[in-house]
């Protein structure tokens, strides 16, 4: 659901990029924090594996339908600032676009880190991952707030998909490159949002190396080789949550 | 889950003669349907339905049985393709060796999966075969980018003793596959291998301890089952005669989960039925497309295709979790109840509640009339209470009724009440329901699948039986619960935060509550699982204080403490209640500690109320343990 609601939307903002962009990010925010609240909410401390199919079998639904609304592939969808370009040593060269996004991504982890060490409701969705049921009994409406968690994961994800969409091409495919956010989060560890930055960074270079070095069609399975690897070795990845308990 | 299909139900009313081995072999006749009267679409529809029923077969058992959930289906099927490849093409061995290999290297990658997963629950395991899915595919990107293939491979025509190239040979052969398959199935379910996969499946965490090895089963499984799917793989290649990395995407590992889901996990008639429904479905819109004729509804086919299974697979897993087989079971249970059960007029098959009732009467029910209570306060239809009991408007608990889904009967009958500012105990030993009592109150939560079948719990006038435990938390209903009653992973400055309510400063209240437990003001910023059990106590009861309670539920206060510890916890509460004004209703097994703070009690005994007074002189403690440990004086 969160990997494909955004392709709809930000197709729908090639005419005024910027301000579509943030609105197709607030539309899928709101798309995904419904959807957790009318669909999800009832698997609440149950178990995580029925949701993730609930949300594969649904994002491949929504990117099905995408394909079929919009028919396959279309050209860029153009911020500004893409065609503005620099030149760095040889035949590097970097775009306006590709400075604003490498400023975007650490705002927007800033946020997410700032909401969940020091606002009430980051402490409370924190408690509510701890232990649902006695997060209920501490007066916190753990499903409004798992709610909430699922709009804003929208809304990033909403984001990523536009600026994704402006470097290459947007298309249903799109979906593909939400599924390599899991490798992502495992690398980084499940519950740390900066070792999701972490995880983002390393696999992201280790693509692009394994692109380089290796073949063109060594891109996708690079991450989830690294994940295996991560899963054998360190399952709770770079930052994983130790369980504080005393002994 | 743990309800037999039907079929399995009327199976064990036969006796095992010659009636239950001919209805065995019954479902099998299906396999005759196809040639006699589908034999115009053998190769289009028929033969396709039999490799998913193979394959649906196969996942079904790691992952409907065993309950190990695998994305990997299409890449195991890609594992038996690409065996066939290299022993067809670069070897140039027969049909019968490439099937011979596909399976020892099913077999081999499964082995290779329950290695990498057998240290990872749940979501992990998955997203392993997730990678799983990715690597084979390219390592078959690379193989055929090596082999400097441009296009498909092309597999020759398969020869088993004979050369089985027409759809009605192909018919036999997938037919028999489908077959042993399915009765391989069978056979495993009702063996001690299937037992255990079942618990596993149901209990993971209990497993062990009842003696199962987990890590051995669940190697059986990926075992078993990357070998069959990996023969279905190579079956597939030779049908098709063509095998491209394209052939295996992520979408038909999610297809065959829907047809698992929509026909019943667990199940092997539930794996026909959902192969039928996910090979048929697209098959007849095909039909009707090409009908139409239109070339672009044709190129929108996959697209459609994918918005029904994905529709089908969500909707299910919403509605009907327990896939066809489960709908046709529950009918044909509520069809044997309505029709068949009166008629053979069998006892057992008396509707549930309808005898649990009449297993509980309530004595006094005939006894007191209406007019014992206040009209206005009491809910229409709801039975008399014992005179004893007068509501005090604050907390009043009527007939209390609790069963668990799991477990049969907590509480019956349980009637309670408190006033203002009281401080009650109830007491009993362990497994009586006090729990469940304190649970009751404050709520059930998700995990803990209580179900309140008679009575009521009414706090200042308002019925709380539906309301849900966040809510009950903010009229001022808390509970301090008997384990986990911290969150471990933040501090104690957050722990108490999280608990403020809104409009509220943090720190503010923050500083009045910890001025009650002066222990925590230096351990703030430690990390709530680093306490100790008598700090956590504290820091549990502050959490509570945050919320401004005026009913505290505390459940076994002294469980876990050392005994010095818990009559010092047990006394600041005392000093803090007395204070504060907060009523207490708290559960002790320890009697001793209970009257320190306590007014009165209440003694619980399976399930019911067996005594009630009040704390007085010293000389009643004997007459209290007395009812405690079940003499109750007639």
């Amino acid at each position: 659901m969160v990997l494909a609601g955004y392709i709809c939307v930000s197709k729908l903002a090639v005419g005024s990029p910027v301000v579509g962009l943030i609105i197709a990010s607030l539309v899928c925010a709101g798309v995904s924090g419904a959807g957790y609240y009318v669909g999800l909410r009832r698997f609440v401390g149950k178990d995580p594996i029925t949701v993730t199919i609930i949300t594969m079998g649904a994002s491949f639904v929504v990117s099905a339908v995408v394909d079929l609304i919009w028919h396959g592939p279309i050209e860029n969808f153009a911020l500004p600032g893409s065609t503005i370009t620099w030149r760095l040593v040889g035949t590097a060269h970097i775009t306006a676009l590709d400075v604003g996004i490498i400023v975007i991504t650490p705002l927007v982890f800033a946020a997410i880190m700032i909401f969940m060490k020091y606002t009430r409701a980051g402490v409370q969705l924190r408690a509510s991952a701890d232990s649902p049921s006695l997060a209920m009994r501490s007066g916190i409406n753990v499903a409004g707030l798992y709610s909430l968690a699922w709009a804003i994961s929208g809304f990033a994800a909403g984001l990523s998909g536009g600026l994704v969409g402006a470097t290459t091409s947007i298309s249903a495919s799109l979906g593909d490159i939400g599924l390599a956010a899991f490798p992502a989060a495992v690398l980084g560890g499940f519950g740390s949002v900066p070792g999701a930055l972490v995880g983002g960074l390393t696999l992201g270079i280790a693509d692009r190396l394994a692109v380089y070095y290796i073949s063109p069609t060594a891109a996708d399975v690079t991450s989830y080789a690294i994940m295996l690897v991560v899963l054998a070795v360190r399952p709770i990845g770079f930052f994983g949550e130790k369980r504080l308990v005393r002994a | 889950v743990s309800e037999l299909p039907v079929s399995g139900r009327a199976w064990r009313a036969l006796d095992a003669g010659p009636v239950r081995r001919v209805a065995y072999w019954v479902p099998y006749l299906l396999f005759l349907l196809p040639p006699l009267f589908f034999s115009d679409q053998i190769e289009v529809w028929v033969n396709p339905l039999l490799i998913a029923v193979a394959g649906a077969v196969a996942l079904n058992l790691l992952t409907g049985t065993a309950g190990l959930v695998s994305l990997g289906q299409s890449a195991f099927l890609a594992v038996g393709a690409y065996t066939s490849v290299v022993i067809a093409i670069s070897a140039g061995l027969p049909f019968w060796v490439a099937l011979l290999s596909s399976l020892v290297s099913g077999a081999v990658i499964g082995l290779v999966v329950s290695v990498s997963t057998s240290r990872l629950r749940g979501l992990y395991g998955v997203l392993s075969t997730l990678a799983l899915q990715y690597v084979v595919v390219y390592a078959g990107t690379r193989y055929e980018e090596s082999a400097n293939n441009t296009a498909a491979f092309v597999l020759p025509p398969a020869k088993l003793f004979v050369s089985i190239g027409t759809s009605t040979r192909w018919y036999v052969v997938l037919a028999m596959t489908a077959f042993l398959f399915l009765e391989l199935y069978r056979r495993v379910l009702r063996s001690h291998v299937g037992r255990a996969w079942e618990v596993i499946r149901e209990r993971d965490r209990t497993a062990s301890m009842l003696g199962i090895d987990v890590r051995r089963y669940e190697m059986y499984a990926w075992v078993t089952s990357g070998a069959m799917v990996s023969i279905v793989g190579c079956l597939q290649a030779y049908y098709l005669s063509a095998v491209s990395p394209d052939f295996f995407t992520l979408n038909i590992a999610i297809q065959y989960f829907a047809m698992i889901v929509i026909g019943g996990r667990g199940s092997p008639i539930g794996s026909v039925i959902g192969a039928v429904v996910l090979i048929t479905i697209p098959y007849e819109m095909q039909a009707i497309v090409s009908g139409i004729g239109s070339s672009n509804a044709l190129s929108d086919l996959a697209d459609y295709e994918q918005v029904v299974y994905g529709a089908l697979l969500v909707l299910f897993l919403f509605l009907a979790p327990d896939g066809l087989v489960g709908r046709f079971a529950a009918l044909g249970r509520q069809l044997w109840t309505a029709v068949a059960a009166p008629r053979l007029n069998l006892a057992s098959s008396r509707p549930v509640a309808a005898r649990t009732a009449a297993a509980l009467p309530t004595p006094a029910a005939t006894a007191v009339p209406a007019e014992a209570t206040p009209a206005g306060t009491v809910s229409p239809g709801r039975r008399g209470t014992p005179a004893a009991e007068s509501r005090t408007g604050f907390l009043d608990i009527t007939d209390l009724t609790v069963s668990y889904k799991t477990a049969g009967m907590a509480l019956e009958n349980v009637s309670l009440s408190m006033s203002e500012g009281e401080v009650v105990a109830v007491l009993g030993p362990n497994g009586v329901g006090k729990t469940t009592l304190l649970r009751a109150i404050s709520g059930f939560a998700p995990d803990e699948p209580g179900i309140i079948n008679r009575g009521a719990v009414h706090f200042r006038g308002t019925k709380l039986n539906r309301v849900k435990p966040h809510l009950r938390a903010r009229r001022g209903v808390v509970l301090v619960p008997e384990r986990d009653k911290v969150f471990p992973q933040l501090t104690v400055y957050e722990n108490l935060e999280l608990a403020c309510p809104r409009g509220k400063a943090v720190s503010d209240a923050a500083d009045e509550v910890v001025s009650l437990f002066p222990a925590l003001r230096r351990r703030l910023h430690t990390a709530a699982g680093l306490l100790s059990g008598g700090e956590r106590q504290m820091l549990a009861i502050a959490r509570a204080f945050m919320l401004e309670p005026a009913l505290l539920l505390l459940d076994e206060t002294s469980l876990g403490l050392a005994p010095i510890v818990a009559s010092q916890v047990m006394a600041e509460i005392r000093t803090i209640v007395r204070e504060s004004k907060i009523s207490v209703l708290l559960v002790e097994q320890n009697i001793g500690l209970a009257r320190v703070v306590a007014d009165r009690y209440y003694v619980l005994q399976q399930g019911r109320i067996a005594a009630a007074g009040e704390f007085g002189a010293d000389d009643d403690v004997d007459e209290v343990s007395g009812s405690y440990f079940g003499e109750v004086p007639a």
